[in-house]
């Protein structure tokens, strides 16, 4: 028998103690059990908010802002898409699907309003301009976040310094990318730390469907037309649908084949009007 | 006496009809310009504004003429650098500035946009995409930070495109691109020179693949792949084989989550990619769980009947009978397609203003159908009567075209170029501006044949030989009658449900009866248009004078002026005749009608 154990034997099997001591001894031993495993636990869940140089705060950081943003993304992403590329288009064209309720104004991303012509290129740098588009709607929501971030810290007891000059969007293959840039100090009893720039992503096809819009809009503005279904057989993750329209405008629908994400964009060019 | 009365009249009405022709000429000009449609067509509900716009066509039809050059410089065309509804680098007619009008602006310059330097269209490169816009605006262009050139076609070094290697997938891409794309993944850029997209595509499931290694966790990479994550690469060795790894051989079978490999492959227990289980022969099949999945559309829809096509192919579908000028009323071409295991139909255009042509490739007995929606030359081929000279010759060249040899008889006998699909026109509602174009069109029909007579004898009078006699017969009303269906919806005619009406009106001869044509309505097994070349469509797409908004003197006009020539001629031979005393000129004339 080891010695510990034999003088714990010893203390519990000592007859000198009276039984209601032993009683005490035993709540006392479980109290400060209980302690232990509380104040671990403590410890345990304020390894998140605590400042440590190895990185956790950041990731909890940019998880706050990738969970307060990620709803607002889709969305404005969902009503750019369905609409052409822009929030509030200017030349667009009112249409319905039938397996659809409601109506949507789809940009024209090539447009000519005389007839037999082909169309004229409305958004070259398409790329760049959804960009700039998705950062104008989403302006008010990233700053929102970040408030909101330093708020929640604060309630939680820090010491908060954050400075927000602005972000920046990057559009790329699969995903979505909001760098923020700004700073965010925090102090709590004597520790203090600061993290600067945060970066978000947000799983998404736009950046791969809009290289393809980009595709269709210089065949069509070039040749009157695009061969969509010889594409899908090239690139069979993308589905390519062309309804055209009572007045010889023709709406493009792309989607990614994993994805419920869809862009639509009008086309007017070369119309045939019914006579000469 | 009264034989001259009678000349006199005649004359009467020829000097009457060169009087009016001028005028006539000038306004089908101006109905028959685009521009001025759409002008016609901005305000439909403002009356007063219609009126105004129908009297400024007029006019501008008139000043319009070539004959009068000295105001024809005034007409023209004038740009809006950005439309009231927000098109950019439209052109309007001049004088159609409006700051309400939703296809015009207040401030236009005056002149057409293609003498504007911000509506210039060129190439337009995105530095930092490395992607090309072909036909784009300068304007547009620069200020999104793009860099623009005039090669409108992106015909430059920096558009050229060519096989892009990111890890085992191949992109068809410009160097820039590849170059971003690939750092984006941390790896060097893998440009290689190919020029097809299909020889690139093909490099993608070519890539050499092995086992990569990084902290005791195997996957299957490229060599490049590996390297960028900073893994041990151990070269076309699965993950079951490599050191260390305890990943057991071909444990499942299934679909590679890889978007270009259609086979069904094993995998190891790890759930890496290993050898292929089983060929699917992409397109006609693809892997589908475990297992391949015909993509072919079985019983498709024919032009009669079903067919059984395969995975991409494309075939036309006719609403009737199609080609030799008997496209029937209110029918389309239609273009199908089996995508995936199902069948799409697309419709080619309204009115027919596109055709669906079909080409077909058989090998060891195997057909695969190729189709395309192309633009339907059917006003080229009017245009191209205004020039005797190059009429057989153009109209031969255009597949779009025939030639219709008029034959009557030997005082009426003419080749005119026809549409082989005729143009439909928009029949039901629309302005009534356009349905007098139609009428127009039309009445290019409308013949007059002198037949001669001769005194008998014995008295009375009876058809001279070589006098047009076969003018009174249904030989005239049937030539007649197909010249009068080959220009569009017009004439006695069925419709593509088989419904007829008679829209001819005949004096002299016999009628005709659209139930003659009640076969067209069907669709004809195996009958399709021929395809054109690209060069051919492009060519005659933009370089016919229909598309030049500058060159008034359009085909139907001419055409006009071509068979009314033609009558007049016939005309004058019969009347020179006449004043011999022993002939009598009978008239027989036919007047086609938009159906």
């Amino acid at each position: 028998m080891k010695r510990g154990t034999r003088a714990l034997t010893s203390l519990f099997g000592n007859k000198s103690l009276p039984k209601s001591k032993r009683s005490q001894v035993s709540i006392f031993i479980i109290i400060g059990i209980l302690i232990v495993v509380v104040i671990a636990l403590v410890f345990v869940f304020r390894e998140d908010i605590i400042p440590d140089s190895g990185g956790g705060v950041e990731v909890n950081l940019n998880s706050f802002l990738k969970t307060c943003l990620e709803d607002e993304i889709k969305e404005t992403v969902e009503v750019i898409s369905l609409q052409g590329g822009k929030v509030e288009p200017t030349l667009y064209k009112t249409f319905k699907f039938d397996e659809e309720d409601e109506f949507y104004d789809i940009s024209f991303l090539c447009y000519n309003q005389n007839n037999y012509l082909q169309c004229i290129n409305q958004e070259p740098m398409l790329i760049q301009n959804l960009k700039k588009e998705l950062e104008k709607e989403l302006e008010d929501e990233v700053e929102s976040c970040f408030t909101d971030l330093g708020n929640s810290l604060d309630n939680q007891g820090f010491v908060v310094d954050a400075r927000y000059r602005g972000f920046e969007i990057e559009l790329m293959p699969r995903k979505i990318v909001i760098e923020i840039d700004g700073e965010m100090g925090l102090t709590k009893t004597e520790n203090s730390v600061r993290y600067e720039n945060f970066t978000i992503s947000e799983t998404s096809r736009f950046y791969d469907v809009a290289v393809v819009v980009q595709e269709i809009v210089n065949q069509e503005a070039s040749f009157c037309y695009f061969d969509n279904l010889g594409y899908m057989l090239f690139y069979p993750e993308f589905e390519i649908d062309k309804t055209r329209t009572s007045d010889s405008a023709l709406i493009y629908t792309i989607k990614y084949q994993d994805s419920e994400e869809k862009f639509r964009f009008a086309v007017r060019g070369c119309v045939m009007p019914p006579t000469v | 006496m009264k034989k001259e009365f009678i000349l006199l009249v005649i004359v009467g009405c020829q000097v009457f009809l060169l009087m009016n022709m001028v005028i006539a000429d000038s306004y089908i000009i101006g109905q028959a310009n685009p521009l001025m449609e759409n002008l016609r067509g901005m305000n439909e509900n403002n009356k007063i504004k219609n009126l105004i716009n129908l009297g400024m066509n007029l006019l501008t039809g008139f000043l319009s003429l070539k004959q009068i050059s000295f105001v024809s410089a005034e007409v023209g065309f004038e740009c809006c650098l950005e439309t009231n509804e927000g098109g950019i680098c439209q052109d309007i007619i001049s004088g159609s500035d409006s700051s309400t009008d939703a296809n015009s602006c207040a401030s236009p310059l005056q002149t057409g946009c293609d003498s504007v330097s911000e509506c210039a269209k060129g190439c337009c490169v995105d530095s930092i995409e490395g992607l090309c816009t072909t036909q784009a605006l300068q304007q547009e262009c620069v200020n999104s930070d793009g860099i623009w050139n005039d090669e409108d076609s992106c015909l430059v070094q920096e558009c050229q495109k060519g096989c892009c290697m990111i890890g085992n997938n191949a992109k068809f891409i410009t160097e820039k691109r590849c170059e971003y794309l690939s750092s984006l993944q941390g790896l060097d850029k893998d440009f290689r020179d190919l020029e097809t997209e299909l020889e690139c595509l093909a490099l993608s499931s070519s890539q050499d693949e092995g086992a990569c290694v990084l902290s005791g966790i195997c996957n299957r990479k490229t060599k490049q792949e590996c390297f960028a994550i900073g893994g041990e690469f151990y070269n076309n060795l699965f993950c079951s084989a490599a050191p260390g790894i305890n990943c057991s051989a071909g444990e499942v079978i299934g679909c590679a989550d890889e978007e270009n490999l259609h086979d069904v492959y094993y995998f190891d227990s790890c759930g890496n990619r290993e050898n292929i289980a089983k060929e699917c022969d992409y397109p006609e099949n693809t892997c589908d769980d475990k297992s391949c999945k015909y993509l072919g559309c079985e019983n498709a829809v024919a032009n009669v009947g079903t067919q059984d096509r395969a995975n991409g192919e494309r075939w036309c579908l006719y609403d009737g009978s199609i080609g030799d000028g008997k496209d029937t009323v209110g029918s389309e071409h239609w273009i199908a397609y089996c995508h995936n295991g199902e069948v799409e139909i697309d419709r080619c255009g309204e009115y027919r203003g596109s055709i669906c042509t079909q080409s077909v490739i058989e090998e060891d007995g195997e057909t695969f159908s190729q189709a395309s929606c192309v633009i339907n030359e059917a006003f080229s081929c009017i245009d191209y009567n205004s020039e005797q000279s190059t009429l057989k010759e153009n109209c031969e060249a255009n597949t779009d075209c025939m030639i219709k040899n008029i034959n009557v008889d030997t005082g009426f006998k003419f080749d005119v170029c026809t549409p082989r699909y005729p143009h439909g026109f928009e029949l039901t509602g629309g302005e009534s501006l356009r349905k007098s174009l139609s009428t127009e069109l039309c009445s290019l029909a409308n013949q007059n044949c002198t037949v001669l007579y001769e005194k008998k004898l014995l008295g009375g009078w009876s058809c001279k030989s070589g006098g047009n006699c076969n003018c009174e017969k249904a030989e005239f009303t049937n030539q007649m009658n197909d010249f009068c269906v080959s220009l569009g919806d017009c004439g006695s005619y069925v419709n593509y449900i088989g419904e007829g009406t008679k829209n001819i009106k005949v004096s002299g001869a016999p009628e005709v009866s659209w139930t003659k044509y009640i076969k067209y309505s069907e669709p004809v097994k195996g009958q399709f248009a021929e395809p054109k070349s690209l060069r051919e469509i492009l060519g005659s797409m933009f370089g016919t004078n229909i598309v030049d908004p500058d060159n008034n003197e359009t085909g139907m006009n001419k055409l006009v002026k071509k068979i009314g020539m033609i009558s007049g001629a016939s005309g004058t031979l019969v009347v020179g005749a006449g004043w011999l005393g022993n002939f009598i000129g009978g008239q027989v004339d036919n007047q086609c009608i938009v159906y």
